[in-house]
């Protein structure tokens, strides 16, 4: 049987994607989230590069004052992207009239997550002007920032990932917010220097090691220099699609809750 | 249309539905009637597919279980809960399911559902707006968005003023009368009087009778109370022949006052359950 024995053609699932992906998307500039989200990004990302980072003190035109920082921002704003991707749905009860909807719940995760990965993008990307400061300034390596951009946006992408993930499991937003911060946290944390050095002292090389290439801090240090690693790529890649896979099952598990 | 054989389910300790087994004929509206907590929406849920049963079967128009999406085709669920996105207007919201059903031209649907539930002139205002009668009669041209065969209301009417109840009560009789399939869900008897042809009583997750309104009065109401007043005593009479009664004591003189209590089914859940519906 198919949608056309019910006298409706049916969809592919690109298109259902899509759908969920117009209306989602969409859905952020109803609300003042995306102002709210827009200008505290573009302010933090701001104060981090010019003050903090010493942007001009240090002389040298390029952009790793502004790319430094993102992981940390990302840690505290991605949640707050995602913490309402599926906790909302749970609290209005609209998860249940889609859950009924004559398809899996793959369409619609990867429907909402791809507006919410847009969104973080369109934030990303009005961080422009500070790209035609530093060439104004100088002249900076174009490639390592095209390669630093790409790098920021794959880190949002996992990070928005596993807070879908997250906000499955929930139907309180601040709860979901929480998760997916203290989960970030700990993606980022597992290759911080401070913390690979303490584990340096007492644990095998080859822990080490393996910890620290599942830290995201680790593989996006690694791009934020300009250089293009498929391994790194396909880490970001694969934490995607395992926290979107986990996604779809949560969904499912605790579709009636 | 719709048959549902032995369902359990189990939530810890707590049994929802309990061996509960019922048959929905094509083209009928079929009431679960019972009071909260009886297991009627565990059953719509199990229904839906929106819960797998720990035991029994579940199959939709012959096709199979609602678990496979493409059986939930030919269903439409009016949740309990109102469930719309209020940030969006009233067309928005019915224009986001009708283009994930893929309906060939969304805007004609649309509109022509707003104007069935009179909220044709609401259709660009948001939905966070509403009032709860108007939510719940948008939520019930959400479920008919993709032209089920069947259509699910669960507790349609709760909390919504008596202006909305009537007229959902009319668009039910209005789609029955479309040769749809309803299973409609309540806890208020006269709602399920006046529109269901055949209504099932739930109580403990279990299915204690199906009949006709009529048939499970005559197979459970008991007998009609007739009290006759002269001066200041009151006399109860229980007969089957309430009219002939009151004939009866008007003949033999002195009556100033006569009221008729016929078994409803209030008596009848009363009869089957030793609990008031409302309880």
């Amino acid at each position: 049987m198919s949608g056309a024995d019910s006298g409706i053609p049916a969809l592919t699932s690109a298109q259902r994607v899509a759908v969920v992906f117009r209306r989602e998307f969409r859905s952020y500039f109803q609300t003042p989230l995306a102002a709210v989200f827009l200008v505290i990004f573009l302010f933090l990302a701001g104060l981090f590069t010019f003050n903090i980072g010493g942007f001009y003190e240090r002389n040298q035109a390029d952009l790793r004052p502004f790319f430094q920082f993102h992981p940390w921002l990302y840690v505290f704003l991605v949640p707050a992207v995602s913490m309402r991707l599926w906790a909302e749905e749970r609290r209005t009860g609209t998860i249940e009239l889609i859950m009924t909807l004559p398809f899996g719940a793959a369409d619609l995760v990867i429907g909402k997550y791809l507006a919410a990965w847009a969104f973080t993008t369109v934030a990303l990307a009005l961080t422009f002007p500070v790209w035609i400061t530093v060439s104004w300034l100088g002249n900076p390596d174009h490639g390592t920032i095209v390669v630093a951009y790409l790098a920021s946006a794959l880190l949002a992408g996992a990070f928005l990932a596993v807070g879908s993930c997250l906000s499955a499991l929930t139907k309180n937003q601040v709860i979901a917010f929480v998760l997916c911060a203290v989960a970030c946290f700990v993606l980022l944390l597992a290759g911080f220097p401070a913390v690979i050095d303490f584990l340096r002292g007492w644990a095998p090389g080859g822990v080490v090691e393996g910890l620290a290439s599942t830290s995201a801090l680790t593989h996006y240090e690694s791009m934020m220099r300009g250089v293009v690693d498929l391994r790194d790529i396909l880490y970001f890649v694969l934490v995607i699609a395992a926290f979107l896979a986990i996604n779809v099952f949560a969904i499912d598990w605790k579709k009636s809750d | 249309m719709l048959t549902l054989r032995d369902i359990r389910k189990r939530f810890g300790a707590t049994t929802a539905v309990d061996g509960l087994s019922l048959e929905v004929r094509a083209g009928e509206v079929f009431g679960l009637l019972g009071p909260n907590g009886a297991g009627k929406s565990t059953t719509i849920a199990i229904t839906t597919g929106l819960l797998a049963p720990d035991a029994g079967a579940v199959d939709l128009l012959g096709l199979g279980s609602p678990a496979d999406p493409r059986v939930r085709m030919h269903l439409g669920l009016a949740p309990q809960e109102i469930t719309l996105y209020g940030e969006l207007t009233a067309r928005e919201n019915l224009m986001f399911f009708a283009r994930l059903y893929g309906i060939a031209s969304p805007r004609a649907r649309v509109d022509g559902l707003l104007a069935m539930v009179e909220l044709d002139a609401r259709a660009n205002d948001r939905t966070a707006t509403f009032s709860g009668g108007m939510k719940r009669r948008l939520n019930l041209a959400a479920a008919l968005v993709h032209d089920p065969k069947l259509v699910l209301l669960d507790e349609p009417t709760a909390g919504v003023d008596p202006q909305s109840r009537n007229r959902i009560l009319e668009l039910v009789r209005a789609l029955a009368a479309e040769g749809r399939t309803i299973v409609y869900t309540t806890h208020y008897m006269e709602e399920a009087a006046k529109i269901c042809d055949r209504v099932g009583i739930v109580d403990h997750g279990r299915m204690l009778d199906i009949g006709t309104v009529p048939e499970l009065i005559a197979r459970h109401g008991g007998k009609s109370a007739v009290t006759v007043t002269r001066g200041e005593a009151d006399e109860r009479v229980l007969t089957d022949d309430p009219v002939g009664e009151v004939s009866r004591q008007f003949a033999g003189g002195g009556v100033t006052g006569v009221r008729v209590e016929r078994p409803d089914l209030e008596t009848v859940f009363l009869a089957l359950t030793g609990r008031s519906l409302r309880e």
